[in-house]
């Protein structure tokens, strides 16, 4: 049966040894042929007024792996390199979208968070999304990236452009020492962690941020779920007001972030989303990055969690707040209303 | 025999194919386990990024440790699998074709 050999191949083993599924929006599409894309997308490359529709077309309903059969079919048969002509061909947001799309996933994560620290000044908010929101198999293939493309230790250049107790946070997290999800639960800890958070934040004047950093970067997910759970019942504040009283700026919002990963992953992106399109100048890069970044991993489930946190589809507000071919090529890696 | 006779003597039937060779023909050494799941499941090993997928698999299952993995070891594996096909099958559209046949 066909359909079952589909099923299997959205499945992943997650460390902890269960099966998880994947949400995507994007998936390889059926009768798949390189040669024919690369051509039709040459044309309409050639085409007078480049016809984006049809690069939107194919580009969007491939999956990555397909994009690169085809950019290599392209360069065989065009002579170019597929991503020079379309950073020729393209302009503006469409163009860093497809720009994107010819990227791994690690690829454009390491990309974004070269760009995040490039030149003077630093953009805090795409960093701390991008390094609280990464799990530990996610963020050590994008350091292994980062080191082939920029020849840097992403460490070495977050600790150069981050000072203080937000610094330390988030090398302890780009470290990736956190814990594999074991099947033992070990209550003793969990307790221990929780009075440990309790003790080192709220209970006293001031905040042991160390503490905090440490328990956070190092334990695994569902033990930290726990914790959080068991320090309801020592501290009067939840973990996230909690977060709220006792540290603020740029470390506020990494440990919230954090913590709200934690919980629901894909609300985080949704909320993410609706604040990027709704605010003035929608912030069409965190758009475009979140888009991209999880359009074969759980952009579905995103747009589950979209629609129950704000009542409209993602797809709606998609149509509302963006424009043009833009638009368009956000809506195809949507995949549809809700 | 009925769909769902055929169903459990084909997941027998495969079991024994891989666990034939070797010390016990009657369990599957992680060798054999590799290639059941090459061969049998190659959708499902292609989508996993992790290299050690098959020894994750073969240490959660091994439930006496001893190396090999007997029929009642092996099926909570395929159990698991189907059950999680069935999930997804009730998210997604394409389940209607499915429930029709």
């Amino acid at each position: 049966m066909a359909l079952v050999s589909e099923f299997l191949g959205q499945l992943t083993l997650s460390y902890g040894g269960e099966v998880e599924l994947k949400h995507p929006t994007v998936v390889p599409a059926r009768d798949f042929d390189p040669a024919r894309d690369a051509a039709r997308i040459d044309t309409a490359i050639k085409t007078k007024g480049v016809d984006e529709q049809t690069i939107i077309d194919i580009l969007t309903r491939r999956s990555y792996e397909q994009r690169r059969e085809i950019a290599f079919e392209y360069e065989r048969f065009a002579k170019k390199d597929l991503v020079s002509a379309l950073k020729g061909a393209l302009s503006g947001s469409l163009e860093a979208l497809m720009l994107g799309l010819m990227k791994s996933t690690a690829q454009y994560d390491a990309s974004e968070l070269k760009a995040s620290m490039k030149g003077l000044g630093t953009d805090e908010e795409t960093l701390i999304e991008l390094v609280c929101s990464r799990n530990n198999e996610e963020l050590v293939e994008i350091k292994r990236v980062y080191r082939d493309l920029f020849k840097k230790d992403l460490d070495k250049d977050v600790a150069g452009d981050t000072s203080g107790n937000f610094a330390k946070l988030l090398l302890a997290l780009v470290q990736t020492r956190r814990d594999e999800p074991s099947n033992v639960v070990d209550y003793v800890k969990i307790d221990e962690d929780a009075r440990a958070l309790y003790e080192a934040g709220v209970k006293r004047k001031g905040t042991d941020v160390a503490t905090w950093i440490t328990i956070m970067s190092q334990r695994s997910v569902p033990h930290l779920q726990k914790v959080f759970e068991r320090y309801k019942s020592y501290s009067p504040y939840d973990i996230k007001e909690s977060i709220r009283k006792e540290v603020k700026g740029d470390l506020e919002k990494s440990f919230l972030t954090l913590v709200e990963c934690f919980e629901n992953r894909q609300l985080y992106f949704a909320n993410r989303l609706n604040e990027a399109m709704k605010s003035k100048g929608a912030k069409e890069k965190v758009v475009t990055r979140i888009i991209i970044s999880r359009c074969e991993v759980d952009l579905m489930k995103i747009r589950t969690e979209f629609k129950k946190q704000h009542k409209r589809s993602l797809y709606q507000t998609i149509a509302e707040h963006t424009k043009g071919d833009y638009q368009k090529a956000l809506l195809s890696l949507c995949g549809g209303d809700d | 025999m009925t769909d769902l006779e055929k169903s459990m003597e084909s997941m027998i039937t495969v079991f024994n194919k891989y666990a034939h060779d070797g010390k016990n023909g009657k369990a599957l050494t992680k060798k054999e386990l590799r290639k059941l799941i090459e061969t049998e499941l190659p959708n499902f090993l292609k989508s996993q990024k992790n290299p050690n997928t098959v020894d994750h698999i073969m240490k959660d299952l091994d439930q006496n440790k001893d190396d090999e993995l007997d029929f009642e070891e092996f099926m909570p594996f395929i159990a698991g699998l189907t059950m999680a096909c069935e999930k997804y099958c009730s998210m997604s559209q394409k389940c209607k074709k499915m429930s029709i046949d």
